[in-house]
């Protein structure tokens, strides 16, 4: 073992880190990304509730209870989309974040020498 | 030398220590980092609320100081953390092993490391072995598969050890192998990093790791099936975990996703809702029926809206229903079933508390008003049958014939179930009823879907009970079920045998307990009468030394014993699957031959007791209506005579004496029993007759037997013209051909009769000397006493007469008179005289 190896542990291990990072971690990264994705459309049921935007809640055909289903349909359904969406973006934000972070970091701390 | 190849070898070699401090300075600098990290954000953060410095998106990114560099920095270490923990911890894929090398620094876990430390250098094969049965897992692995563990630590360590010409610096060829066997294993299975149970399946499927274990039949096999039970087990303990996130989520009571169903109070309270019992508690999950519920999904997209299943009892009907229930909850279901509630209707509680004439009509009607309005039901009627005659008031109901017609106006989803017979007995014939429900068939369940289905409910039991099932029990229970349960189906026969064999076992005073293979025999034969397992001790010498032993008590006809023992020996040894009883013999022969006597031998011999010998007196089986001797009346409910003895003695010796005088309506029921193994009786009971030994007696073509013994043919020769020309005349060709074997007996000569003499009197020395009386009988005696027992026509018959006037006799007015008391020694003397000696 000698001095040089014990030198270039930090950098090799960096090499293992970018090579890493842009290789099992971003699929890694992609697949947690689509579950998420899929696990949203799972819990919220948006396609749902959209084909059934115009069929009356609670059964009641009436067209009080119609006019009130859309209504309610609507409210929620807005409700959702929204959850939804920030749901989404946030975790889109998270894979942005790491798929960009190292090298605006990199470029950031570049900038300043430059 | 690569990076990847360096790894491998660092973990043996004089480049451990390297390897070591590789690990320490790395660890060093993660926490240093960590600190670093720790400080720049905390010191960015106070400086940030104390208004020293102005820190917003502007400054971060369009800002040119150190403050902003620091920032990044930090960043940029966070990125470097994440990733050493990811790759030390997170269990996942990160670098998929290649075809030949891996890096232990990634593809092993803790565990495996300080395995492959511990092993002697170079690593070998036998020193994995050696090593991973000292781990807490490897050391499970092996009890869980009943392997002698000392013995094969014994074994291994006396084996020397040979170095390949190919062995690598750091590990012997094989041992590579396995290493890189069980990173791809872990890679392609859990995709995590590999555990002991992955260098287990990499040992266990490996062929030269294999042949160490030559030495323990059965162990390997034992091995390679608890590793599948572990990552069947593990799999399901996944699916559970994604089970129980989706059912957080679904919706509970009837309301749908949709919210399109409308609340069903009528429905809710005559039937049981199986997708909110899998929400609530779940059900066991149900092994081995993958193909089955991917049909059932197949027949309900294409648009089949009324399944019938039809499967015997015990084939698993209720848990196929249970296992829908929590796909759908588990939303892997068609659109069909997508979103909808799971309702078994109980046709007790239909029909509970109607008191006024149309009232359960009305009910239905209401029922079907829900159901339609709600669109979000799929129906379940368990036993469709029973909503045949149902009864209220005195009044009997066909709720079924309504049902039916209101299904069939309607889409409605409906899945029955009935059994095979009653589908025949009560619904083949009703209007309309096929043609409204599409038939799905549920088979018994294979063996292979039995052994997991039995992992699934060991695993359970193991929990409850505080036992340890091993895996050759459970192999034991669903071979040993297949062989001598013949009156029940898989899984439901193999998962009460494992409940049956739990509930006696033995406990330790610590309160756990082992269920192994060798108690599953015990337990089973108990409970079956019948011998599982390895024949051991007395029964193995009572095996191999059968024909002596019979012998003892029979003279001659060493044929027929020889062929007997043969069938024996090969069927308790299971050589070959049979589904017929263990032999079909047909003794023929002139009256008082000792046909019947041989019979009873074997019987005794083998069972040590008469208990186990059914003997039927085939001249009681004349009539007609014998039958219903024979297997039940129509109606009463209970299987006949015969068939009810052989049911509780399944392992025995069904003696058909005299089976020319059956009728010929029995001897088609024997044809199905010799043939098939099997017998059904009036109740539609199938009883077991595997492990039967059949023998049939005749005197049939005795005047043919006699003959052609005067005349000096041989026993082959008469043999052959029995079976070729006189049998068929005499009895159905196809009964003839059941048999295994007819055995001709030849009429007995005086030589037999003088055997059968010293035989006889022989049992009666020994019954006198038990009241401490000695006899003595010359060979004067004995030749005298066969003289007068011999007759041609009649075999041996009238020898008994014989002893019994002119000895027996005697010798009791002796006693009587108090001339022959304990202690007496007298000697029989020809002419019915006796003498002290």
């Amino acid at each position: 073992m000698s001095i040089i190896q014990v030198l270039s542990l930090p950098i090799v291990e960096l090499g293992n880190a970018i090579r890493w990072w842009y290789g099992p971690g971003l699929r890694w990264m992609n697949r947690w990304f689509i579950r998420e994705l899929v696990w949203v459309e799972q819990r919220e049921h948006l396609g749902r509730w959209m084909a059934n935007l115009f069929s009356p809640m609670y059964g009641d055909a009436s067209w009080q209870g119609r006019m009130i289903s859309i209504f309610m349909r609507i409210i929620v359904l807005v409700y959702r989309l929204v959850w939804s969406l920030v749901w989404s973006v946030l975790h889109g934000i998270m894979w942005l974040c790491y798929a960009a972070l190292p090298p605006l970091a990199l470029l950031m701390i570049v900038k300043r020498f430059l | 030398m690569t990076e990847a190849s360096w790894s491998v070898e660092a973990i043996k070699s004089s480049q451990w220590k390297w390897w070591q401090l590789r690990e320490l300075i790395l660890t060093l600098i993660d926490i240093a980092l960590i600190l670093v990290v720790a400080a720049i954000y905390l010191g960015l953060g106070a400086l940030m609320v104390t208004g020293s410095i102005p820190l917003g998106p502007i400054e971060l990114f369009a800002g040119n100081d150190s403050i902003s560099t620091v920032f990044w920095s930090g960043i940029l270490a966070v990125c470097f953390l994440v990733y050493r923990f990811s790759v030390y911890w997170v269990h996942d894929p990160l670098w998929p092993p290649k075809r030949s090398q891996v890096m232990l620094s990634h593809h092993a876990s803790r565990d495996v490391i300080r395995l492959l430390q511990t092993v002697p250098a170079p690593i070998t094969l036998d020193g994995i072995w050696l090593q991973i049965l000292r781990t807490p897992a490897g050391m499970l692995a092996a009890v869980r598969s009943e392997l002698a563990i000392r013995e094969f630590q014994d074994a291994l360590s006396a084996t020397p050890t040979q170095a390949e010409e190919s062995a690598g610096p750091w590990a012997e060829e094989d041992a590579q192998r396995i290493i890189i066997g069980a990173a791809r294993h872990a890679a392609s299975t859990h995709q995590g990093k590999m555990t002991i149970s992955d260098v287990l399946w990499a040992l266990a499927d490996d062929d030269h790791s294999a042949k160490r274990l030559e030495k323990f039949p059965g162990a390997m096999t034992a091995l390679r099936l608890t590793i599948d039970r572990e990552a069947l087990l593990e799999n399901l303990r996944r699916r559970n975990r994604h089970f129980r996130q989706m059912a957080h989520w679904h919706p509970r009571g009837p309301m749908n996703i949709s919210m399109t169903s409308t609340a069903t109070p009528l429905l809710d309270s005559v039937s049981i809702d199986l997708t909110a019992q899998a929400i609530a508690s779940g059900f066991q999950p149900l092994m081995g029926r993958t193909k089955e519920l991917q049909e059932l999904f197949a027949q309900l997209d294409g648009h089949e809206r009324q399944l019938l299943l039809v499967g015997w009892p015990g084939v698993g009907k209720t848990s196929f229903l249970q296992e829908l229930a929590q796909c759908m909850v588990e939303e892997v279901v068609p659109p069909v079933l997508f979103d909808r509630r799971l309702l078994s209707i109980e046709p007790s509680r239909l029909i509970a508390g109607a008191t006024k004439p149309g009232e359960v009509e009305y009910r239905l009607q209401r029922l079907l008003f829900e159901i339609s309005k709600s669109r979000n039901i799929v129906l379940v009627l368990e036993q469709i049958e029973q909503f045949t005659g149902l009864g209220t008031n005195g009044v009997q109901l066909d709720v079924l014939d309504q049902l039916i017609r209101i299904v069939d106006q309607s889409s409605l989803v409906v899945i029955a179930t009935t059994t095979p017979d009653q589908f025949q007995k009560q619904l083949e014939l009703k209007t309309n009823f096929t043609t409204v429900f599409h038939r799905f068939d549920l088979a018994e369940m294979s063996p292979e879907g039995t052994l997991e289905a039995l992992s699934v409910h060991a695993a359970v039991l193991e929990q409850r009970d505080r036992v340890l099932i091993t895996t050759p029990a459970l192999q034991e229970i669903v071979d040993g079920a297949a062989r001598v349960i013949h009156d029940q189906f898989f899984p439901a026969k193999a998962v009460l045998a494992l409940d049956h064999v739990i509930g006696g076992l033995p406990r330790a005073q610590s309160g756990m307990a082992v269920c192994t293979k060798k108690i599953v025999d015990t337990t089973l034969g108990e409970m079956t009468h019948v011998p599982i397992g390895a024949a051991t001790g007395a029964e193995r010498d009572m095996l191999l030394h059968f024909e002596t032993l019979v012998r003892q008590s029979v003279v001659g006809q060493s044929h027929a014993i020889d062929r007997i023992a043969n069938a024996l020996r090969r069927a308790r040894v299971e050589v070959d699957k049979r589904s017929r009883p263990i032999g079909n013999f047909l003794f023929v022969g002139p009256t008082g031959v000792g046909k019947t006597h041989l019979a009873k031998t074997v019987a005794s011999t083998l069972f040590g007791s008469s208990m186990h010998l059914v003997r039927l007196d085939m001249s009681e089986f004349q009539a007609a209506n014998s039958v219903e001797q024979f297997i039940g009346t129509p109606g009463s409910g209970h299987g006949g005579v015969v068939t009810e003895q052989l049911r509780q003695n399944p392992y025995s010796l069904l003696l058909l004496d005299e089976l020319e005088k059956a009728s010929p309506k029995i001897l088609t029921l024997l044809l199905q029993l010799m043939d098939e193994g099997r017998i059904t009786d009036v109740t539609g009971r199938t009883i077991d007759a595997t492990n039967l030994l059949v023998i049939a007696t005749s005197n049939i073509a005795t005047p043919f037997i006699t003959r052609a013994f005067a005349s000096g043919q041989t026993v082959d020769q008469v043999h052959h013209t029995l079976v070729e020309q006189e049998l068929p005349a005499l009895l159905p060709p196809e009964l003839i051909n059941r048999f295994d074997d007819v055995i001709v007996f030849e009429p007995l000569k005086k030589e037999d009769i003088e055997s059968i003499a010293q035989l006889e009197l022989g049992h009666l020395q020994a019954a006198l000397k038990r009241k401490g009386i000695e006899v003595d009988f010359s060979p004067a005696t004995v030749a005298w006493i066969s003289q007068l027992g011999f007759d041609p026509q009649y075999g041996a018959r009238p020898l008994k007469r014989a002893i019994a006037d002119n000895i027996q006799d005697p010798l009791s007015q002796g006693m009587l008179k108090g001339e022959i008391i304990a202690g007496s020694h007298i000697r029989m003397e020809p002419g019915a005289r006796w003498s002290a000696v």
